[in-house]
C-alpha cells in the first residue's frame, strides 16, 4: 500500500463538531450540550486503513456517522474527494453516498428481519439504479459471493443466519452501490474471536480487490494494530494523536495513549510493561475540562495543562500530538 | 416535589386552555349553524341576520374568541342560547350530581372488584378463579348503560325498591342516596370487573416475588403476608389506573343519567350538542376535560406517595 | 459444572436473541387451543354471517308494521317480541348487526388510516412535527370519547358515513399514541441508519421498513378498538343522535326499548344481549391477540 503524503486525501475532516443537546428537568428546559465530537481533523488517504481508537463513550462512534452526515454536523467541513459534505445538497449527497458507506456494530440490529438477503441488498441498488432490473439477481450474487457467502442464501431472512454471516450480508450491502470508502464502525467487536479474525481477513481481502478506504473504529488496540496503516487515538471527542501504526505502537507520545498501551495483555507475562493506571473518572462530556482535556487524569499534569488547550502539533514527519510536553522529552518512559 | 407540583398544575390549565381553544373553533368552523337552532328553521332571513348580530356570531373568528375568553377567566361562561339562563349556573347546578355518581362507581369498582381480585389471586386456578375470570370478561366489556337498562327494568319497575327517575333533592340525602344506587353499580360493575382483573395479576406478580418468600419462610400468617405484605404493593399499580377510570366513568356518566333521567353534566352536554347551544357545550367540555386530567395528575401524585421509590424531579 | 433444570431453561431463555421487529403473532397456534377463543370465534363468524345475509335469515322485513301486533311478548311467531309498531324485534336486531359491525369495523379502520398516517410520521420524522401532533392528541385524550363522538356527530349530521367519520376521528387521539410508540423503539435500530446511509429517502424507508412492521401488530390491536367503535355507536344512537329510525341500528333499539321498558323489555334485552355479546366475544379474540404478541411489545402497548 502506497502510504505515501503525496497521495492525495480521499477523505478530509476539519474541526468537525457535534453537539448534542440534552434536556433536564420537567418539561425540559435545563439544556445541556453534550460535545460528542469537538473538533475532529484528520486526513484519509486513498486506499488506507485509519484506526480511530477510544473509550467507549469518547465519541468514535458519532465522529463516524457524523462523517457520513447520519447526524448533521454542527460545525467543521467534511470533503470528500473534493466534494464538500456537510454542504452538499440532497441531489449531491444522494451521489455521495453511493461512495461513503458504513458497517455497524450490530449484525442482529443492522439487517431488517423482515427482508430477505435479496431484498436488502437489492433494494438500494434498484433505487440507485445501479443495475437494470433483469441483472438485479446477478448482481446480489456477485456480491455474495465476494464476501464468501453462498449464492443459496438469496432468499432467506437474516434469522436464518449466525452472527459473522450476517456482518458479512451486512458488509455485502455495504458494497452494493460500489462505494471507495467504508466507516467499520466497531464492525467485528461484537463476534466471537475467531469470526472476529475471519471478518477482519475479509476486510483486508476487500480492500486490496476493491480499493477501498477504511476508517476503522474500534476499541480493541490488538485488531487496530493489525488492520490499520495509521492509527488516531480520540478523547472525548477530539483526537488527541496520530500517527503511523508501527510508531505509535512503539513510541507513545501522549500519556493518554501510553495509558492506554499499557493495558494491552501481551503473550509472555514476565515481558508486559508496567501497566499505568489512570486515576480519576473521565469527565462527563457536558462539563469538559478548561485547557488540556486530559488533565485530570494526566500524570504529567502541571499548571499550564489546566489553563490552555495544547495545540495539535507535528513532532515528526506524520506524526501529531496534542500535549504540551510532546517534545520535551519529559513524556518519553 | 413543590415545584413538580406547580408544575403539572400550569400544565392542568394549559390542557383546559387547549380544549377550549379546540371545541371553541371546531364548532365554529364545522357545518351548523347555532342561530337556526336558536330560531327553528323557517326564521325569516332579516330576523336570522339580527339575530347572529345580537349572539356575536357576525364578528370575525379571533374576536369572538377574545371576547369569550376574558368573560371566560373572570368566571363568566357566557349564557344558553336555548333556555337564556348563564352557563356557569347551569353547570354549578349538574356537576355535583355527576361529580358524586362518577365517584360512587369508582368506589363501587373498588369495593367489588379488590376482594375479589385478591381472592381470585391467592386461590389461583381454584374454581373460584374460573368463575371469577368468567365473569370478568363478561362485565368488562358490557356496556354499562345496558347493565343500567337491566338495574333500571329489574329493581326499578319489578321489584319496585328503588327510584327509577331522578337524583334526589340534596336537602334530602336519603334520596340522594337512595337514587344514586342503581346508577352506581351500573357503572361500577364493569370497573368492579376491570379492577379485579388488575388486582388479580399484580397480586400474582407480587406473590411471584422473594420477599412473599421470605415473609412466608419466616412463618408469617398467610393472611399478614396476602394483606400487608402482598396486597400493598400489588395496589401501587391499581391506582395509577385509576385515573384512567375515571375519565371513562365520567364518559360513561352521560348515557347512566340519560337511563335513569337524572340531572347531571352528561345529559346537559348531550343536550346541548344536540340544540348546538354553543356557549354550553364549551362550557362543559372544558369542565369534562379539566375532571379528567385533574384525576389523571392526582393519581401521578398519589402514586408518589404510595411507592417510595418514585422520585419527582 | 450443570446448572438444576430450572435454572437452566431460564439461561437459555435469556439468551436467545428475541426480536422487537418479530412481533407478529408468534403463538397463533396456541391461542387456537384455547376453548374460550374458539367460541369467540364461532360466535363471531355466526354474527357477521347474520349481518351479511340478514334478508334471507331474518323472520320478517324489518321496517314492517303491525299495529295489531304491538308490543308483543316473544312467541314462537316472533321469537323476540315485537315493539311499538309491530315490527319483528328479532329482524331489527339482525339488520341492526349490519349497522354495528360496518361502523365499527369501518370506523376502526379510518381511525388506523390517520392514526398510522399521524403516529408514524410523528414518531418518525420528530421534531416540531411530533411536538404538535403529540400535544394535540394529549388534549384529545382529556375529552372523554364519547363526547369528541358526540361533538363530531353534532357538527357533521348523523348518518351512516358521518357516524364513521364522527366514531373514526374520535378514537384517532389513542391510535396515534399506539402506532407512534413501535416506530420510536424501531427508528433506534442500526439498519434504519444503514438504509438512510444507502442514500434511501424517508419516503422508501417509511413505507419499507417502518410501516411493515407497525402495521401487523396494529392490526392485532385494532381488534380491540373494534368493541370500543361498535359501544361507542350503540352509545350515540342510544342518545338519539346517531341511526335515526327507521332504520334500525342496537344503540336505537335500546333507546326505543328503554322508552317502552316496562310495558315491552324485550326490545331493549335482546338488543342489548347482542351487542353484550358481541363485545365480549371481540374484547375474548382481542386479548387473546394480543397476549400472543411479542411479551416486550405486549407491555408497551398495554401501558397505553
Amino acid at each position: 500500500m502506497n502510504l505515501d503524503k503525496q497521495v492525495p486525501a480521499l477523505l478530509r475532516v476539519e474541526n468537525l463538531q457535534k453537539y448534542f443537546q440534552v434536556r433536564k428537568g420537567w418539561l425540559g428546559r435545563k439544556i445541556q450540550t453534550l460535545k460528542a465530537v469537538d473538533g475532529l481533523t484528520f486526513d484519509l488517504r486513498r486506499g488506507e486503513t485509519l484506526g480511530l481508537v477510544g473509550e467507549s463513550g469518547c465519541g468514535k462512534t458519532t465522529a463516524g456517522k457524523t462523517i457520513l452526515r447520519l447526524y448533521e454536523p454542527d460545525g467543521g467541513r467534511v470533503v470528500f474527494d473534493g466534494h464538500d459534505v456537510v454542504g452538499a445538497s440532497e441531489k449531491q449527497m444522494l451521489a455521495l453516498r453511493r461512495q461513503m458507506q458504513i458497517v455497524f456494530q450490530d449484525p442482529y440490529d443492522s439487517l431488517n428481519p423482515r427482508k430477505t438477503v435479496e431484498q436488502a441488498l437489492g433494494e438500494p441498488m434498484a433505487y440507485h439504479r445501479i443495475v437494470e432490473r433483469r441483472r438485479a439477481r446477478e448482481r446480489v450474487a456477485e456480491l455474495l459471493s465476494l464476501v464468501g457467502l453462498p449464492v443459496a442464501c438469496m432468499n432467506r431472512y437474516p434469522h436464518e443466519f449466525s452472527g459473522g454471516q450476517r456482518q458479512r450480508i451486512v458488509i455485502a450491502r455495504a458494497l452494493c452501490l460500489g462505494p471507495q470508502f467504508i466507516v467499520c464502525d466497531e464492525a467485528v467487536s461484537s463476534l466471537d474471536v475467531s469470526i472476529q479474525a475471519q471478518i477482519i481477513n475479509l476486510l483486508q481481502d476487500l480492500q486490496t480487490q476493491l480499493a477501498l478506504t477504511f476508517l476503522f473504529i474500534s476499541h480493541d488496540l490488538r485488531i487496530v494494530k493489525h488492520i490499520s496503516d495509521r492509527v488516531a487515538i480520540m478523547y472525548l471527542g477530539k483526537i488527541v494523536e496520530l500517527g503511523r501504526t508501527e510508531e505509535i505502537y512503539a513510541h507513545p507520545l501522549h500519556p493518554y495513549t501510553q495509558a492506554l498501551l499499557s493495558a494491552i495483555p501481551v503473550a509472555d507475562p514476565s515481558n508486559q510493561p508496567e501497566r499505568i493506571i489512570l486515576s480519576g473518572d473521565v469527565p462527563t462530556p457536558t462539563r469538559l475540562p478548561k485547557g488540556c482535556r486530559f488533565h485530570t487524569r494526566c500524570w504529567l499534569k502541571e499548571e499550564i495543562c489546566a489553563r490552555v488547550e495544547p495545540g495539535f502539533d507535528a513532532v515528526s514527519d506524520d506524526h501529531y500530538v496534542m500535549c504540551h510536553f510532546s517534545r520535551s522529552g519529559k513524556v518519553t518512559r | 416535589m413543590t415545584k413538580y407540583i406547580l408544575l403539572r398544575v400550569v400544565y392542568l390549565f394549559l390542557t383546559a386552555f387547549a380544549v377550549l381553544t379546540i371545541v371553541f373553533f371546531a364548532l365554529r368552523v364545522l357545518p351548523g349553524d347555532p342561530v337556526y337552532a336558536v330560531l327553528g328553521g323557517e326564521a325569516p332571513p332579516e330576523i336570522v341576520e339580527q339575530t347572529r348580530h345580537e349572539l356575536g356570531f357576525d364578528r370575525p373568528l379571533y374576536e369572538q374568541f377574545a371576547i369569550y375568553l376574558s368573560s371566560f377567566i373572570q368566571g363568566d361562561l357566557g349564557v344558553s342560547l336555548q333556555s337564556k339562563r348563564p352557563v356557569a349556573e347551569m353547570i354549578a347546578m349538574m356537576l355535583p350530581h355527576t361529580v358524586l355518581l362518577a365517584l360512587a362507581a369508582i368506589a363501587t369498582g373498588l369495593i367489588i372488584g379488590v376482594p375479589l381480585g385478591v381472592m381470585a389471586a391467592v386461590k389461583r386456578n381454584g374454581w373460584f378463579d374460573s368463575l371469577s375470570r368468567i365473569i370478568g370478561v363478561s362485565f368488562i366489556a358490557t356496556p354499562p348503560f345496558f347493565v343500567a337498562i337491566i338495574l333500571l327494568l329489574v329493581f326499578g319497575f319489578w321489584i319496585g325498591a328503588f327510584p327509577i327517575v331522578g337524583a334526589g333533592e340534596w336537602n334530602q340525602p336519603w334520596d340522594i342516596l337512595h337514587a344514586l344506587i342503581l346508577p352506581a353499580l351500573a357503572l361500577g360493575i364493569p370497573k368492579a370487573a376491570h379492577m379485579m382483573r388488575f388486582t388479580r395479576s399484580y397480586m400474582l406478580e407480587v406473590l411471584n416475588e422473594d420477599y412473599i418468600r421470605t415473609a412466608r419462610a419466616k412463618g408469617l400468617r398467610e393472611r399478614v403476608v396476602v394483606f400487608t405484605h402482598a396486597l400493598k404493593n400489588a395496589l401501587i399499580p391499581v391506582v395509577t389506573i385509576l385515573g384512567n377510570q375515571l375519565g371513562q366513568v365520567i364518559g360513561g356518566a352521560v348515557l347512566i343519567e340519560t337511563v335513569f333521567t337524572r340531572p347531571g353534566m352528561g345529559r346537559l352536554v348531550v343536550e346541548a350538542i344536540s340544540g348546538r347551544d354553543f356557549p354550553v357545550v364549551q362550557g362543559t367540555i372544558v369542565v369534562f376535560s379539566f375532571f379528567v386530567a385533574t384525576s389523571n395528575m392526582l393519581v401521578d401524585l398519589a402514586y408518589g406517595l404510595i411507592d417510595p421509590r418514585v422520585r419527582y424531579r | 459444572m450443570l446448572l438444576p433444570k430450572r435454572f437452566r431453561k431460564r439461561v437459555t431463555a435469556r439468551i436467545s436473541p428475541i426480536s422487537i421487529d418479530e412481533c407478529i403473532p408468534t403463538r397463533s397456534e396456541s391461542i387456537w387451543q384455547r376453548p374460550d377463543v374458539r367460541i369467540a370465534v364461532i360466535v363471531l363468524v355466526v354474527i357477521t354471517l347474520l349481518a351479511i345475509f340478514a334478508p334471507l335469515v331474518a323472520p320478517y322485513d324489518p321496517d314492517l308494521q303491525n299495529f295489531r301486533n304491538r308490543n308483543k311478548p316473544p312467541t314462537l311467531d316472533h321469537l323476540c317480541g315485537t315493539d311499538y309498531y309491530g315490527r319483528d324485534v328479532l329482524s331489527r336486531v339482525i339488520y341492526g348487526a349490519r349497522v354495528s359491525l360496518a361502523i365499527g369495523f369501518l370506523a376502526t379502520a379510518f381511525a388506523m388510516l390517520i392514526g398510522v398516517t399521524l403516529g408514524v410520521s410523528a414518531g418518525f420524522l420528530g421534531g416540531r412535527l411530533e411536538l404538535v401532533v403529540m400535544r394535540f392528541v394529549d388534549v384529545m385524550m382529556a375529552i372523554p370519547m364519547i363526547i369528541t363522538g358526540l361533538l363530531m356527530v353534532a357538527a357533521l349530521g348523523s348518518g351512516f358515513q358521518t357516524l364513521i367519520v364522527a366514531i373514526g376521528i374520535s378514537m384517532t387521539p389513542r391510535l396515534i399514541r399506539l402506532a407512534r410508540a413501535p416506530v420510536l423503539v424501531i427508528k433506534q435500530r442500526e439498519y434504519i441508519q444503514a438504509a438512510r446511509a444507502l442514500g434511501l429517502p424517508n419516503r422508501i424507508i417509511i413505507f419499507s421498513h417502518i410501516i411493515p412492521q407497525v402495521v401487523p401488530p396494529l392490526i392485532v390491536i385494532a381488534t380491540l378498538q373494534v368493541c370500543h367503535a361498535i359501544v361507542i355507536e350503540a352509545s350515540i344512537s342510544f342518545l338519539g343522535l346517531g341511526i335515526q329510525p327507521p332504520m334500525s341500528s342496537w344503540g336505537g333499539l335500546l333507546k326505543e326499548g328503554l322508552r317502552n321498558l316496562p310495558s315491552a323489555p324485550w326490545i331493549s334485552l335482546t338488543a342489548g344481549v347482542v351487542l353484550t355479546i358481541t363485545v365480549i366475544v371481540l374484547n375474548i379474540l382481542g386479548d387473546a391477540l394480543r397476549d400472543s404478541l411479542d411479551p416486550r411489545l405486549r407491555g408497551r402497548i398495554r401501558a397505553q
